[in-house]
């Protein structure tokens, strides 16, 4: 079952420079909130923040308050936090030493799961979801860079809802995809809306259009409109974002 | 049309010029190299031949070279444990641990000692440790030595790996020990392989610090003293007759083949295949 994030006045820095200006967002269970603006206004820093993956970059700090089902992330132990909140990367980075399995399995092995029939059971069920199991249930033991980077991405998708993540980050998951890959992705993420909480980073006005129940429109490291998907695109209230989703600038 | 034809020519011209001034720098720099293995495989192949005739020669001489390679193996390898040990850790630290302003201090300061010539490496050690065994004293000089020249190495190699996996491991709720164990260094580990076998096949020959804590030169002249190979071969060198001046050889074509051995070994585990 998924559970709710919610941003309240996220300001983020890389050493002396200001990415995110307070910025407050609240992300809905069961719901996709697409992250919109232009390349560099701090979407991606926006999602890393969610999952304390920021701090881990030297220089970076943030401060503000990121709430997982009402509980301050920033109380709990970020390797808890990454655990729950999965993040999805805008190239696909399976581990190259490993195989399709082994890389499904990576982050049960990590916390402790050992038992190698649960861990095919699971390997499976999270293939399946991420729609991959057919394409390669019969060569698990290959090294995932046998796979195209369409599946390679559907592969990390697997790896990250193996060990049940309660909300899902993509960071434009499907922008190195071809078409094809990306519709893929797409009909994915409308499944998965259902059990996880999901936010997705995206350059591509007609997917956000297509995917998400809720979006944001980001600008120079701040959160410039929010509201449901239809509103945004058709009656947004700041001239900003009227001039972004017509495609007058960005 | 005439003029195009004679540029076309001219633009021949100057690129086999510029070919051929290139082709005799190569071999100017490529020959030494050549000769130099030319003499030491020719010259040892013949020491060894002549030395394997005489029976009381061989008995001498394999006990000597026997000896001197022995020596060799227990100090570079028992200086490269420590080293790579103590380096890759450190290594580990600045390039994943440290942030920035740290990392490129370590980095400076790492760069700075692997400048320093080896004889010092030695002379800190034998004003040190008088009184240590030199074996000890040996190893840590050239653990000295090696250190710098390893965190550099491995640091390069570690910090190499994409950041992309490291935050793959971590978005999964892996702590960064355990991204450095089950991603950062699986992935590095043949880059890190062959990097350290190149540093270890370089220390194989180093004679200059141990020079100075063995007192190589006088000591132990033509005895079974401790005396790695490029010590013993110094010593055979500058002890003059003709008897020490062919073993003398022959270690310095095992020293060569011992070398080249590693770098092939380094390049087989460096070869471009799978993980
Ligand atoms: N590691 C870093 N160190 C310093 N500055 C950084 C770092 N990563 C990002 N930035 C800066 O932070 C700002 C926001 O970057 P961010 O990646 O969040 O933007 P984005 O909206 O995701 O852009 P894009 O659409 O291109 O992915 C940019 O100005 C970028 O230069
Ligand atoms: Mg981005």
């Amino acid at each position: 079952m998924g559970k709710a994030l919610e941003a309240r006045a996220i300001s983020a820095r890389f050493n002396e420079q200001v990415i995110l200006r307070e910025v407050t967002l609240h992300m809905p269970v069961n719901q996709v909130t697409a992250i919109i603006g232009p390349p560099g206004c701090g979407k991606s820093t926006f999602i890393r923040c969610l999952n304390r993956l920021h701090e881990t970059t030297p220089g970076a700090t943030m401060s503000g308050e990121v709430l997982l089902d009402g509980h301050s992330v920033y109380d709990m132990d970020p390797t808890e936090v990454r655990r729950s909140v999965a993040m999805i990367f805008h190239r696909p980075n399976p581990f190259p030493t490993m195989s399709i399995f082994d890389n499904v399995a990576a982050g049960l092995r990590l916390h402790g799961l050992r038992n190698r029939a649960k861990l095919a059971e699971s390997a499976e069920q999270a293939l399946r979801r991420a729609a991959l199991w057919d394409e390669v249930k019969d060569r698990l033991h290959l090294y995932s860079s046998a796979l195209s980077l369409g599946q390679q991405q559907r592969l990390c998708i697997a790896r990250a809802l193996a060990i049940d993540p309660v909300a899902v980050l993509m960071d434009e998951p499907a922008s190195t995809l071809d078409p094809l890959s990306t519709l893929v992705i797409e009909e994915l993420i409308e499944e998965l809306k259902r059990q996880y909480t999901i936010v997705i980073v995206t350059h591509n006005l007609q997917q956000a259009a297509r995917v998400a129940d809720k979006t944001a429109f980001f600008l120079e490291g701040e959160m410039i409109e929010q509201g449901t998907t239809t509103a945004l695109f058709t009656t947004p209230q700041d001239k900003r974002t009227a001039d972004y989703v017509t495609g007058r600038f960005g | 049309m005439v003029t195009r034809v004679s540029y076309k020519t001219m633009r021949k011209l100057k690129n086999a010029l510029f070919v051929s001034v290139l082709s005799v720098m190569t071999s100017l720099a490529v020959l030494p190299l050549l000769s130099l293995l030319w003499s030491i495989g020719f010259h040892g192949i013949a020491a060894l031949i002549s030395l394997s005739d005489a029976p009381l020669s061989r008995g001498v001489a394999s006990a000597v070279l026997v000896n001197a390679f022995a020596q060799s193996l227990v100090t570079t390898a028992s200086s490269s444990a420590i080293a790579v040990f103590l380096g890759v850790a450190a290594a580990i630290y600045s390039s994943q641990y440290a942030g920035l302003r740290v990392g490129r201090a370590i980095r400076f300061t790492v760069d700075i000692l692997s400048g320093v010539p080896s004889i010092l490496a030695g002379m800190v050690l034998f004003a040190l440790l008088s009184g240590v065994s030199s074996l000890v004293a040996g190893v840590l000089a050239l653990v000295l030595c090696m250190l710098p020249v390893v965190v550099r190495t491995a640091d390069q190699v570690l910090v190499a790996v994409p950041v992309a996996y490291i935050e793959g491991s971590l978005a999964l709720g892996a702590s960064r020990i355990q991204t450095i164990f089950a991603t950062v260094l699986p992935i590095a580990h043949k880059s890190l392989v062959t990097a350290l076998l190149f540093v270890v096949a370089r220390m194989a020959g180093e004679a200059a610090p141990l020079l100075i804590i063995l007192d190589g030169g006088t000591a132990s002249k033509g005895s079974l003293g401790f005396q790695p190979l490029p010590l013993r071969l110094y010593s055979d060198l500058t002890h003059g007759g003709s008897f020490p001046h062919q073993i003398a050889y022959v270690e310095a074509l095992i020293l060569l083949v011992t070398i080249m051995t590693i770098y092939g070994l380094a390049r087989w585990v460096g070869r471009p295949d799978r993980w």
